[in-house]
């Protein structure tokens, strides 16, 4: 097969969060929501709020009101908001066998 | 199922299925989880995959699809804004099949290859099953409490091997929280032709190459690196930063990991490809006060679970110390299996092994360098930029008052005083001291 230069010289594509996070499967267990806050006062009284910037897909939003959400549905289940966390604050374990994100490559 | 086996391994990576496949040729009853849909699901590694082990247990591992492209260029690289220096090995002269035992691969393949052998040697595996904690009786492990309807399962010795995040090691209060110093892996697959990737990295068949880019512009100066590995028809472009450079850093990874691949360097490496998978995953880089203990009553601890990671640029291994450590692992339990005694001294034989193995040898040496380096940001934010520049400066031709070009020794002196200027000249020699105390105690 002929290969159109075209077709690879292209500047390479790069992928907002919202599309990196379209690449995988994350099947949802809606009734389990696997990472909480333990208490919303620590977060309000967190100035760093490290986990705004270091989960890879940025699931951690401080709202108009301050509070933090997780959108735990989209996690990838890493583990760096647990070892972040100065306070120890997150309640984490993995989501119920057969959830949660599944590599095809990995 | 049986609620009772001789072994019950936690995780289905490449140390819990070598350990599974050596104690289910032994004729031990062992049950592997995987809370995964398939043992790799949820894996992921830069990856280069080192083949010793591997190879030693299933010699015709080559040609079953489980790894990509066979290692014959390693390259390290320094990247500031718009320039590159670079150190490349490139070893065309190791012999097939095994070549240089360093074969890129996608855990997805090769995990689910390498627990499919521990299956067909008569291990059980049982998938989708997320194992919490484990069981304990008078300080003893005795099991492991797995989430789902009857899941309490008992065994004479349970295996930690649920990787970085190792909950498993941590409800058997083997080791507390996780440091700072672990990293955060990124990457993304990127999928280009294969003709392309072979012609774009000079390569040939199924040969394979593996560039390192250390600090720098990779990482905006952070203390880690930024690595392009070459798969059959996909290239692994990532990431990895330590969590505590990363929350300094404040750039959100992903976008980070966007950075690096339209860095002018990098980009023209990557023109054509297509993101294919985003994966991010812990490596759990830690000192040794950090790590878990290796044994306990009734358990063991082994791969990344038990901290067993080369995370130097230079080397980038682990999953070939995880198979190392699965494999000594279940050779002190087959000979622990003839007397019954699973107690921590009995299992002990397992971490004297361990540490007469390359794979205690090298995370002890290069986590020394990698403790020198986190006191040393300089190797990351500013030897990169500054041995750039000195190249450049060295490097330019320019032309001269005289309206023909400025000569060699002017460049040379430009050089010489920009290491006095920008490094200086005692800063340098100390870092240079404190690299050389760091390699060589």
């Amino acid at each position: 097969m002929a290969i159109d230069p075209a077709d690879y010289l292209a500047p390479p594509r790069l992928l907002n969060r919202d599309d990196k996070l379209a690449t995988l499967s994350i099947k949802v267990n809606e009734a389990d929501p696997h990472l909480k806050i333990i208490d919303q006062q620590v977060c309000l009284n967190c100035t760093a709020k490290p986990c705004t910037v270091t989960c890879p897909v940025e699931n951690y939003r401080v709202e108009d009101n301050g509070h933090t959400t997780i959108y735990w549905s989209n996690c990838i289940e890493c583990g760096t908001c647990r070892v972040i966390c100065p306070f120890q604050n997150i309640s984490w374990k993995y989501p119920a066998g057969g959830f949660g994100v599944s590599y095809r490559y990995g | 199922m049986a609620d009772r086996f001789d072994v019950a391994i936690v995780g289905a990576g490449p140390g819990a299925s070598m350990a599974a496949y050596i104690l289910a040729k032994a004729g031990l009853q062992v049950i592997v989880f995987e809370r995964g849909d398939f043992p790799g699901s949820k894996a992921m590694f830069g990856g280069v995959l080192y083949t010793t082990v591997l190879s030693k247990f299933f010699p015709d591992f080559v040609g079953q699809g489980c790894v990509e492209r066979h290692v014959v260029e390693k390259r390290f690289s320094m990247l500031s804004k718009d320039d590159e220096l670079a150190l490349s090995f490139k070893f065309l002269g190791f012999e097939p099949p095994y070549y240089n035992h360093s074969f890129t691969a996608l855990r997805a393949h090769f995990d689910r290859y390498l627990a499919q052998q521990a299956e067909n040697a008569g291990a059980m595996f049982v998938t989708q099953t997320v194992v919490d904690e484990v069981l304990m009786k008078d300080g003893r492990v005795t099991g492991v409490r797995a989430r789902r309807e009857g899941g309490e399962v008992e065994a004479n010795v349970v295996i930690a091997a649920d990787g970085a995040n190792s909950l498993i090691a941590q409800s058997a209060g083997l080791r507390g929280e996780l440091p700072l110093s672990v990293i955060l892996g990124i990457k993304e697959i990127v999928s280009l032709p294969r003709a392309i990737i072979e012609d774009r990295f000079s390569l040939e068949g199924d040969e394979g190459a593996a560039y390192e880019y250390i600090g720098g512009e990779a990482v905006k100066g952070a203390m880690g690196a930024g690595f392009l590995y070459t798969n059959r028809d996909t290239i692994s472009v990532g990431l990895g930063v330590s969590l505590s450079a990363l929350q300094n850093l404040g750039i959100q990874p992903d976008e980070l990991l966007n950075q690096f691949k339209m860095h002018p360097i990098v980009r023209r490496l990557l023109r054509g490809t297509t993101p294919e998978e985003y994966s991010a995953h812990l490596i759990p880089e830690m000192a040794p006060q950090h790590l878990p203990r290796f044994v306990g009553d009734g358990i063991m601890v082994i791969g990344g679970a038990a901290g067993l990671v080369n995370a130097n640029p230079m080397f980038h291994e682990g999953t070939n110390m995880a198979m190392a450590s699965g494999v000594l692992a279940a050779q002190t339990i087959i000979e622990g299996h003839k007397t019954g005694d699973y107690t921590a001294k009995a299992l002990s034989p397992y971490v004297a092994r361990l540490r007469q193995s390359f794979a205690w040898k090298d995370y002890e040496r290069y986590e020394r360098l990698t403790r020198m380096a986190e006191t040393h940001p300089q190797l990351f934010n500013k030897y990169p930029y500054e041995f750039t520049a000195m190249a450049r400066k060295l490097f330019s031709v320019l032309p001269g008052e005289d309206g023909m070009q400025v000569p060699k020794r002017k460049l040379e002196l430009a050089v010489a005083d920009h290491l006095l200027a920008e490094l200086g000249l005692m800063t340098f020699a100390t870092d240079l001291i404190d690299i050389a105390k760091a390699a060589v105690m």
